[in-house]
């Protein structure tokens, strides 16, 4: 699986100060590589969309694009203001069929050329299906990535076009689960910023408001629950700052003489020079997290995130024990510290705890 | 629980290499004979069900699967449906407690999903509309603070003990129970790295999804017969769902064996929650959705809250002495008791604490704790120049109790049991919907009536003074 593409954008955000994640995605080395180069065995786990979820995935586009795309147009139609039949479409997965670099590009070149059209005011069509976009990452032209919204749906009134991303995961009583919605919301902003990059040189780029379109399924089967807009002023701003990231860490790769690796090996072999920073998130996405977990042996962050807030970059977790265990403090942070830590452990008998080894 | 006191309990289990209890007293009341356990699978994404494990969590569980839950046929449920409603029915004209065990949230969603598709779903006969219903009553139970009636074992579990990793690590069940039960020979860490490969989230293990996935392509694609295709994926679907009813058992029996104490508010709590699902268990009500419905909610979960809260200090010492640092709590000895007649009116004592933090005032109320001993605080004195305060509490309710505190005893002070307003709430809102106030229960404000042009906001004042 390669980090390449708005997924290791997103994987980015979440850990901005994690130089290893951000070259992953610069060298576009697949990280299960990563792992073998660094852990010397393959990942144990899992990895990668399941062909179920990406099934139900596909299935839930194909039912909205399906029959001149009469189940988008409807369920679009409310928010664009516009009758669900006045809509026009045009389907570029179905003009340029495939995944190849050839057909992305050629999408590419036609989404371009319709983007021109906006500028001139010549007609376009309101829904834009499969578009491409491209996002130059690093200040870089040749680190442009390929952003393929699902579709682009145009504000009449704005005379632009706005982010249409569609999810197959399931609203209940009008409520997406926070972990569904903020990846989908971060995945819209980085087409957001794409939609810019491309839309800059056409001297249109102030009509795009910080906004996307989202379309969700329903409990139901195949049918969408209502469209919905959301503002990503904040979401955009976390994205920029990861285009700030992958700029600084190409900058660090160059100095490092880095920046040509290619291989798994060759980053693996340049990772004790890169800063990772294993955080609780870390668990949950990245496959290396284990190995950064072990490399963090002794950092109050394999307690969590709140544990290293409190503890902070001073103190690690043997320190924290001496002090718990009544050490003399060594400064004010110690100072509040070690009584407030023997308090709070002299509420549960933790002499009674066993003595055994530290984990 | 507290950052500093979840670091602490953190750091003690990280050094111990095995997770460390952090409350003495058990948030749920003993389990019922029997109880009712689940264990769903669903699949990834589409978040239909393949199959269900369930009975009572001592016994074998009974099984109900499908192979394909996309051809939208929900019959094979049916047994499913027939043996909870047969369990709860039966608690509720018993007048005894249900108890429904899950493993983890990822459980709880799906029971809440078969709510949502199936409660009001007119292509499935009434035995699954009544199950959805009950599903949906069991997942909205769970929205109420101390509910006694559907256990999930991961959250139970990680709200008793702490372990040595973080809270993100410790939402797989699997990873959780290494640490309450570390096996020999393995590294903790280890063990809880390698149960955290397998799922723990009511889903196939990617290799039988993968292999399901598989067989039902070649089916559809005509490449493989149904029976044999079927065959094989049942076997997968089946040892996968043992594992995750498995898994649910081992968590029930870790949270048992914690050895912590039953303290006596558990009564009221369950009390509360039979009473909410005995009312339900033959209605089918959808989620309140007016303001008076919305309100009435808002008052039961309010007062689940401050119940649930109230017999967490009340019944866990570790509870009750980081109420006790935070101020909530009040340690303090008995200097005098002034009753001039014996079991009557009026009693005033007067106490007098150390403790650092202290959130009293003069109008509080307090509750002695393990007795209906009520009173009121008049007045707060500081002494040797602040290293003690002195209180004086005017007993209101409790002065012929024999738990009435002598001079000289060292005694727990908190805040009183909440007041149960619901039914004096429910008549305001009956007086409100009755007067249809369009400001309560319209849906636009009424027009504002126009201000004078002219008017300043000294004018204004004026005028509201009059």
């Amino acid at each position: 699986m390669s980090l390449s593409g708005a997924r290791g954008l997103i994987r980015v955000a979440h850990n901005p100060t994690c130089e290893l994640q951000a070259a992953m995605m610069l060298t576009r080395v697949r990280e299960q590589d990563v792992y073998l180069a660094l852990a010397g065995t393959a990942y144990p786990g899992e990895y990668g969309e399941r062909v179920s979820a990406r099934r139900r995935g596909a299935q839930f586009e194909k039912n909205l694009y399906q029959d001149g795309a009469a189940v988008l147009r409807g369920t679009l139609a409310p928010l664009l203001g516009v009758a669900a039949d006045d809509l026009t479409v045009r389907d570029l997965s179905e003009e340029v069929r495939g995944s190849s670099t050839a057909a992305m590009e050629e999408r590419a070149r036609r989404t371009d050329r319709i983007l021109m059209d906006l500028a001139a005011d010549r007609i376009v069509p309101d829904l834009l299906i499969q578009p491409q976009l491209q996002l130059t990452l690093a200040g870089n032209l040749a680190s442009a990535i390929f952003i393929a919204p699902d579709v682009l749906a145009l504000d009449r009134q704005r005379h632009v076009y706005l982010p249409v991303e569609i999810k197959s995961f399931i609203v209940r009583d009008g409520v997406v689960a926070q972990g569904d919605r903020d990846g989908a919301r971060r995945q819209a902003a980085i087409q957001l910023l794409a939609l810019a990059q491309e839309l800059i040189p056409l001297g249109i780029a102030d009509r795009l408001p910080e906004a996307a379109i989202f379309i969700f399924a329903s409990p139901f089967g195949m049918r969408p629950h209502p469209a919905f807009a959301e503002q990503l002023s904040a979401e955009l701003f976390e994205m920029r700052r990861v285009l700030d990231t992958m700029a600084q860490v190409r900058t660090h790769l160059q100095a490092l003489g880095a920046d040509a690796i290619a291989d798994a090996e060759a980053l693996a072999l340049a990772a004790p020079r890169l800063a990772t920073t294993y955080q609780e998130s870390c668990v949950a996405g990245c496959l290396l997290a284990q190995i950064c977990r072990q490399h963090a042996a002794a950092q109050p962050t394999i307690l969590g995130d709140r544990a290293a807030q409190t503890l902070g970059e001073t103190i690690d977790l043997p320190r924290a024990l001496a002090l718990l265990h009544g050490a003399p403090a060594t400064d004010e942070r110690e100072a509040w510290l070690g009584p407030a830590l023997r308090e709070a452990a002299a509420r549960f008998d933790w002499s009674t705890v066993v003595q055994g080894r530290a984990a | 629980m507290s950052t500093i006191f979840d670091l602490a309990a953190r750091l003690l289990a990280y050094q111990a290499g095995r997770a460390i209890p952090t409350r003495r007293s058990s948030a749920l009341m003993a389990d019922p004979i029997p109880a009712f356990a689940i264990a769903p699978i669903r699949m990834v994404a589409e978040q239909v069900v393949y199959a269900l494990a369930y009975g009572d969590p001592d016994d074998k569980p009974e099984i109900v699967l499908t192979w394909n839950p996309l051809d939208r046929d929900a019959g094979f449920l049916e047994p499913f449906a027939a043996a909870l409603d047969r369990y709860l029915s039966d608690c509720v004209t018993a007048g005894e407690m249900p108890r429904v065990w899950l493993a983890h949230t990822a459980a709880l969603e799906v029971i809440e999903l078969l709510g949502h598709r199936y409660r009001t779903n007119r292509s499935v006969g009434p035995e699954l509309q009544r199950m959805g219903a009950q599903c949906r009553l069991l997942a909205e139970e769970t929205t109420f603070a101390g509910q006694q009636i559907v256990a999930v074992a991961g959250s139970l579990l990680a709200g008793h003990v702490a372990t040595g990793q973080s809270p993100s690590e410790d939402l797989h069940l699997g990873a959780l129970l290494a640490w309450i039960d570390p096996p020999a020979g393995t590294a903790v860490v280890d063990a809880a790295a390698q149960a955290a490969l397998a799922p723990a989230a009511a889903m196939l293990a990617r290799a039988a999804d993968d292999r399901v996935e598989q067989l039902r392509a070649r089916v559809a694609s005509g490449r493989l017969r149904e029976p044999a295709a079927r065959v094989e994926a049942e076997a997968i679907i089946r040892a996968e769902l043992l594992r995750e009813w498995n898994l649910l058992v081992q968590a029930r029996r870790a949270f048992w064996t914690l050895g912590l104490t039953q303290g006596p508010e558990l009564t009221k709590l369950s009390a509360e929650s039979f009473k909410r699902v005995a009312w339900q268990i033959d209605r089918n009500y959808g989620s309140p959705a007016r303001p008076r419905s919305l309100a009435q909610r808002l008052d039961e979960l309010t007062y689940a809250q401050e119940l649930a809260a109230y017999a967490d200090v009340a019944d866990d010492p570790i509870v009750r002495a980081t109420a006790l640092s935070a101020g909530r709590v009040l340690d303090a000895t008995i200097i005098n008791r002034d009753q001039p007649r014996r079991g009557f009116q009026p009693c005033t004592l007067t106490l007098e604490t150390c403790q650092q933090v202290l959130r009293v005032r003069a109008g509080t109320q307090l509750q002695l704790r393990g007795a209906r001993v009520v009173g009121r605080i008049t007045e707060v004195r500081e002494l040797n120049a602040g290293q003690s305060v002195q209180l004086t509490l005017v007993i209101t309710t409790g002065v012929r109790n024999p738990h009435l505190p002598a001079p000289g005893q060292r005694t727990d002070w908190m805040e009183p049991e909440p007041a149960d307003l619901r039914y004096q709430k429910r008549q305001v809102y009956e007086r409100m919907a009755a007067s249809a106030d369009t400001r309560v229960m319209g849906d636009t404000l009424p027009l504002a009536r126009p201000q004078p042009a002219d008017d300043d906001l000294a004018t204004i004042a004026r005028r509201l003074r009059r």
